[in-house]
């Protein structure tokens, strides 16, 4: 719960700070200019529902270890080329919480300005002495640029995030950046949606993460200061349109997080006694209403 | 586990039912026509939709008629009939009207549509190059 807790934080936040900003550069900007933000074509909204059976399993995060029914919501709305974002659906490791402003659209390009949420916060508990420890790490926002490329049914997808609402440990210039590439074939009437992912996260972030300084060290957790590491994510999904709002949808997911993220003996230890997973995945079934 | 048999059921219930039929003509009127289904529905729009097309007609008196479908390709005749079926396999890429004619004096006397349907409008809307942005 935390960790919707802190994306829908995010998006408020977000959104306060954002939008009367992107508004006040809307508004000096040139009249030609004006027109092109009146004539966003992304400008709407868009709103689905999926309900079905998932199973997730995860070396990170014990919240996302599930076997049973799951609702997912992807909405955007956006105005004038600003934007907000939340998709919890199982492609959200390419679709982060965002909020944002889509400064340049052309035909096979678009360019967002984006603050998202990027990772959740964590805990661990364990007992040491008698005593009952615990450490927790807060989620992460990031601030930066989102590009999207479309050719037919081939997307890519680039972000990078410079800045970060905390203060991380890093002196890298982009703490978060992400490579998404992904194409859709049509078999009769399924389609077939593939998508691969390359996530890089900094030294700082992982860290701020993962990391365990000397004096959180004891007999149990060491210290560990990790480098900068690369997650890989793999998707597939087979879709059937039933009616025009009613999509069927069974997919799977397989994400390898680094060595320096499953090194940490945060990760380490929890899996040791929990019996995680080295790779998460993920299976489901959906019903998806598309409004 | 129950849960996911419990799951799958609802789905395959789904597909069971969820193919369009046709309305029946109301009684009295001269000529029917009735196609199953009625609307073929992509993912995408702009994709090309494939459809198992069943026309059924049927008339008060016998008479000489044929079936088209648009643009104006004939697909089966009958004479001296007042009923009739047929079944292809079709790939629209727009709605496609079927009309049954009547040979004597060409007259259209009844038509229907298939119409066709998307989930996704093509936009340039990116995260929908793909399911689930």
């Amino acid at each position: 719960m935390n960790y919707y807790q802190n994306i829908i934080n995010t998006i408020l936040l977000s959104a306060t700070i954002i939008f009367p900003s992107a508004y006040s550069f809307a508004q000096e900007t040139p009249s030609k200019d004006q027109q092109q933000v009146d004539k966003n074509d992304r400008d709407g909204y868009s709103l689905s529902i999926a309900l079905g059976y998932a199973n997730i399993e995860s070396p990170l995060y014990d919240e996302e270890k599930m076997d049973g029914w799951k609702l997912f919501i992807d909405g955007r709305y956006q105005w004038k080329g600003l934007f907000i974002e939340l998709a919890n659906d199982p492609a959200r490791d390419k679709n982060l919480p965002a909020a944002g402003y889509n400064f340049y659209t052309t035909e096979h390009w678009n360019l967002d300005f984006i603050v998202a949420a990027v990772t959740p916060g964590t805990e661990f508990n364990y007992e040491i002495g008698g005593e009952t420890k615990k450490i927790s790490r807060g989620s992460t926002r990031g601030t930066g640029i989102r590009a999207q490329g479309s050719w037919g049914n081939s997307i890519l997808q680039l972000v990078a995030l410079p800045y970060f609402h905390e203060d991380l440990p890093s002196d890298s210039a982009v703490d978060y950046a992400s490579l998404w590439l992904g194409h859709r074939w049509q078999i009769r009437n399924w389609s077939l949606n593939g998508l691969v992912g390359a996530v890089y996260k900094s030294s700082g972030l992982i860290d701020y993460q993962f990391g365990v300084p000397a004096s959180e060290a004891d007999g149990t957790l060491w210290s560990y200061e990790p480098s900068s590491g690369i997650d890989y994510t793999a998707y597939i999904d087979l879709s059937y349109p039933i009616s025009k709002n009613i999509l069927f949808q069974i997919y799977s997911r397989h994400t390898q997080y680094s060595d320096q993220t499953l090194d940490s003996p945060l990760i380490e230890l929890a899996r040791r006694w929990e019996n995680r997973p080295e790779k998460e995945q993920e299976f489901g079934i959906l019903l998806n209403y598309v409004f | 586990m129950k849960n996911k048999y419990q799951f799958i059921f609802v789905m395959l219930f789904i597909f069971t039912f969820q193919s369009g039929f046709a309305d029946e003509p109301k009684n009295g009127d001269p000529v029917r026509l009735s196609l199953k289904p009625k609307e073929c529905v992509v993912f995408k729009e702009g994709d090309k939709c494939y459809a198992k097309v069943s026309a059924n007609w049927s008339t008060k008196e016998l008479g000489s008629f044929c079936l088209f479908r648009t643009p104006d390709t004939k697909l089966e005749c009958w004479n001296g009939s007042n009923e009739g079926r047929y079944t292809e396999d079709l790939v629209m890429s727009e709605a496609v009207d079927y009309y049954l004619v009547r040979v004597d004096s060409s007259e259209v006397v009844v038509r229907k549509t298939v119409e066709l349907s998307w989930v996704y409008k093509k936009t340039t809307r990116l995260e929908h190059t793909w399911r689930l942005f």
